[in-house]
């Protein structure tokens, strides 16, 4: 089920009632090891990941971004376009990115963002200390 | 079952906060909502249980799969109780029963095993997060199970 090109999507909630609202960010299209939700104040907060970074070698593994509230923007390497992920009405979008992808992400405020990982990420390895 | 996500991502963004001092991190709070690790399954449904403006009564149902729950704001109480079949209620076998509170603050969760009946109270405008070791396929995934105990009316 490895991913072969980033993938956006919009989505509708899958269930309402007079109690609650019920989103699925994925329902048996992906499988995570691990789930990050990433909450942001009423300030906008940039993350960088490191797939593929020479320096910090990391995190490779498909990852799903699904916006809860409030928007985001991603960045993906190798891709023209920025994705924005904004949550509208009962839309809720969600973004796939292969492993091996770098990406940046702009959170907006006031936003509820979770990245779920297909296999966990293994510690990041740095370069020996150098002594100059 | 219950205890605190301490995960890789977690001491990875700590990394990222003390060594390379992004200021822009402070604006931002990161939250394991599921961990493969201490569940001991994979997750292949995420979703969002999302209240609205008052305390709901949610679950009262069994299934053959685990799933794993966290709250990402606000609280809710976990009623979980071992399913007995119709000759065990005639012959008045008590049910084993535990309850269980789970808060945002704590970053905590909570694990149901495989058929374990349970049932969850989450207060108004919370995110409960729950993942399912199989994919939810309508109803036929989860047998209804409700009593009085387990649907928090006594």
């Amino acid at each position: 089920m490895a991913l072969d090109e980033v993938v956006f999507e919009r989505r509708a909630k899958d269930h309402e009632d007079d109690r609650r609202v019920l989103v699925s960010a994925f329902n048996g299209d992906f499988r995570a090891e691990l789930v990050t939700g990433i909450a942001t104040t009423n300030k906008p907060t940039n993350i960088l990941s490191f797939h593929g970074d020479p320096l910090m070698r990391g995190f490779t593994t498909d990852t799903l971004f699904h916006l809860l509230s409030g928007s985001a923007e991603v960045i993906v390497d190798g891709e023209e376009q920025t994705y924005s992920l904004e949550q509208r009405g009962d839309i809720y979008d969600r973004l796939m990115v292969p492993a091996g992808r770098g990406y940046l992400i702009n959170i907006g405020p006031n936003s509820r963002l979770s990245l779920s990982f297909a296999a966990d990420p293994e510690p990041a390895e740095f370069p020996p200390q150098r002594n100059f | 079952m219950h205890g605190q996500y301490k995960s890789i991502t977690d001491r990875g963004w700590g990394y990222c906060n003390n060594v390379l001092d992004l200021e822009e991190f402070e604006s931002a709070q990161f939250q394991t909502l599921f961990d493969a690790k201490e569940a001991g399954f994979t997750a292949a449904q995420l979703k969002f249980l999302l209240p609205f403006n008052q305390e709901v009564v949610l679950g009262g149902h069994y299934h053959t799969y685990g799933e794993a729950f966290s709250m990402w704001h606000g609280k809710s109480t976990f009623r979980v109780e071992e399913t007995l079949d119709e000759n065990q209620i005639q012959e008045g076998v008590q049910p084993v029963r535990s309850e269980h509170n789970l808060t945002a603050k704590d970053r905590g969760y909570f694990l149901v095993p495989p058929g374990k009946a349970h049932g969850a109270k989450a207060g108004p405008h919370s995110v409960l997060v729950g993942c399912t070791a199989e994919a939810f396929q309508g109803n036929d995934s989860a047998k209804p199970y409700k009593n009085d105990w387990l649907m928090f009316k006594q």
